[in-house]
């Protein structure tokens, strides 16, 4: 079994098993539950196909527990994709997948949180420890989906997990900071969402017009830092002009 | 000002889109693109542009453009039915699938789709818009692409690329499209969360077109889709044509807005072939599922690319008494009882 320490699992443990999505697209699935490893050796298995230069090969999308490719089977067989998925999971695993850490201000609760009362309340905390164990953990990328830039962040502490919200609201503003189940996010756009929200950021998750990608790659780490409203208020001011903010190397 | 298609009407919905953003659903973003990119490719090329290029994806009744340019060729692919150009002094009908020339101030009343649910308009020289990733269409969800990020409006200007029409042969094209009354499937990448009944229930009684269904899937409803458990399954990477099935057991086909990962087993997977027909399918229209093989599906992905790649070959000059009887006709329409539609 992998370990739980962040690693990329032993190659011997990574069998995939691979289900076709039609005639041009599989879906490589990794049988054993979710685990941070699993993910990051997920992750790398994504980058090394991405480095690969595979004819034919389209894109993949990584997700917590398995990879779905596209390709051409007009110019990659089956047979050859299927071939290079298993040596990219038999290659010793590499020192990070992405791997780089980010520090998010948060403003928590009232207007910027609404839902943190009522997080606190079912995890029997004061709002202000809710916060505090929100901005303890350190979490980890698994994958980017729902809209463009939405990263879903594992692994939230067990005391604030809760199931989405019975009914999803019609409208959270961009960079709202919210929690759902195991995980936490930054809502990069304005969108309907059933997610907990705890706080929000004035760090653009990714605008188009600006960054040639998401904030954040599957693999990143990120951690919260609370800041109060006049800071947050600040560093708007510093994002109207350009202002990203820098992550910390790779480790 | 710049040359431009002026919208008058947008219709029921109408998009700009190309073959879509290809290479960004692992940071979230939907590949978006023509719901039928076959009929995109037959627009550009009857009007010299690459396949591939930017076009006006129309949905439903109502759509109506001015020309707000010299003059430009146009050209309407896909499940369309002749439209009108009220021009200084003369009402035009103009067939699909040829290159029309229209001049500033023609108005072009499009009649709603036939046979289908989309239609395409190519404009020659392809349209002045930013790609955003790579890609021009729309994806209104996150305000990408197209104009500025949304469905078409009532005053938008569309900027031409090119201020006049090209001087070359009017084109004709000799293809059809149509809504599909079957498509083909393979067994999909979660078959195994299903009874062998739901298999049974996919290939019999024909499944309806929901009038819930957008650009992001089509809603069928039918027998029910009977699942072994009813639990969640790990959010997964989604494909154009995944036939997912929620807990009510009715299919939702994923078309060109899917997002990217979903947590709905997937019983099948239309095959690459019948992806394009299958974005034909209008609200209310039937369709039946035929099961096949993988070999079967590589096969007819191999025939629908080479027909795609030979679609050049089969454009025709347009014979210029085509062009003057419809004038004639034209004329006569306005002069006749036809004008008190206009």
């Amino acid at each position: 079994m992998p370990s739980e320490d962040g690693a990329a699992a032993p190659p011997s443990s990574l069998t995939p098993k691979v289900y076709d999505c039609g005639e041009s697209a599989v879906l490589v699935e990794f049988d054993v539950g979710y685990s941070k490893s699993i993910s990051l050796a997920i992750l790398q298995i994504s980058q090394r196909l991405h480095g690969s230069h595979l004819e034919g090969y389209v894109e993949s999308i990584p997700a917590a527990s398995s990879l779905t490719i596209s390709y051409d089977p007009l110019v990659l067989s089956r047979e050859s994709l299927v071939a290079a998925i298993e040596s990219a999971c038999a290659m010793p695993p590499g020192t990070s997948a992405g791997g780089r850490l980010w520090t998010i201000p948060c403003v928590y609760g009232g207007a910027s949180g609404p839902d943190l009362g009522d997080v606190a309340r079912e995890a029997g905390v004061s709002e202000a420890e809710a916060a505090v164990l929100h901005a303890s953990q350190t979490y980890v990328v698994s994958m980017l989906g729902f809209l463009p830039g939405f990263a879903y962040l594992v692994e939230l502490p067990e005391r604030l997990r809760l199931p989405r919200r019975a009914t999803p609201r019609p409208r959270v503003p961009a960079g709202s900071i919210a929690i759902a189940s195991g995980m936490t996010a930054i809502y990069p756009l304005e969108s309907p969402g059933g997610w907990h929200l705890i706080g929000w950021t004035p760090v653009p998750m990714w605008d188009v017009s600006r960054q040639e990608e998401p904030l954040f790659a599957p693999g990143d780490r990120v951690r919260f830092e609370a800041v109060d409203a006049q800071q947050a208020e600040a560093l708007r001011a510093r994002v109207a002009e350009g202002w990203v903010p820098a992550p910390e190397a790779a480790v | 000002m710049r040359p431009a298609l002026t919208i008058l009407d947008p219709g029921f919905a109408a998009t700009i889109q190309d073959r879509g953003r290809v290479g960004w659903q692992r940071f979230g973003v939907p590949v978006s693109g023509a719901l039928d990119p076959e009929a995109l490719a037959a627009a550009n090329i009857l009007v010299g542009n690459a396949p591939g290029s930017a076009t006006i994806e129309a949905m439903g009744a109502g759509l109506r453009l001015r020309v707000d340019a010299e003059s430009a060729t146009l050209a309407l692919a896909g499940c369309a039915a002749p439209f009108r150009i009220e021009g200084a002094g003369a009402v035009l009908s103009a067939s699909p699938l040829r290159g029309v020339t229209v001049h500033r101030g023609d108005v072009l009343r499009f009649p709603p789709p036939k046979n289908g649910a989309v239609y395409y308009i190519a404009a020659a020289g392809g349209f002045d818009i930013p790609p955003v990733l790579g890609s021009r269409s729309t994806y209104a969800r996150a305000s990408l692409g197209g104009i500025e990020g949304r469905t078409l409006r009532v005053g938008d200007a569309i900027p031409l690329l090119r201020k006049a029409a090209p001087v070359a042969p009017t084109l004709l094209l000799d293809a059809s499209f149509e809504a599909p009354k079957s498509i083909r499937v393979m067994r999909g990448p979660n078959a195994d969360y299903f009874t062998e009944r739901a298999f049974e229930a996919l290939a019999g009684a024909p499944y309806t077109v929901s009038p819930a269904s957008d650009r992001m899937g089509l809603r069928f409803k039918g027998e029910a889709l009977d699942r072994l458990n009813s639990g969640e399954i790990p959010s997964q990477g989604t494909t154009a044509g995944a036939l997912q099935v929620p807990p009510d057991g009715q299919p939702i086909l994923l078309l060109a807005d899917r997002q990217t990962t979903g947590g709905y087993p997937r019983i099948a997977t239309v095959i690459g072939a019948d992806i394009a027909a299958a974005g034909r399918l209008a609200p209310g229209m039937a369709v039946r599922f035929i099961e096949v093989g993988r070999e079967e599906a590589l096969a007819a992905l191999k025939a629908r690319a080479e027909w795609l790649a030979a679609l050049p070959s089969r454009l025709r000059a347009a014979p210029q008494d085509a062009l003057t009887s419809e004038r004639l006709l034209g004329e006569n329409l306005i002069g006749g009882v036809t004008a008190g539609e206009m």
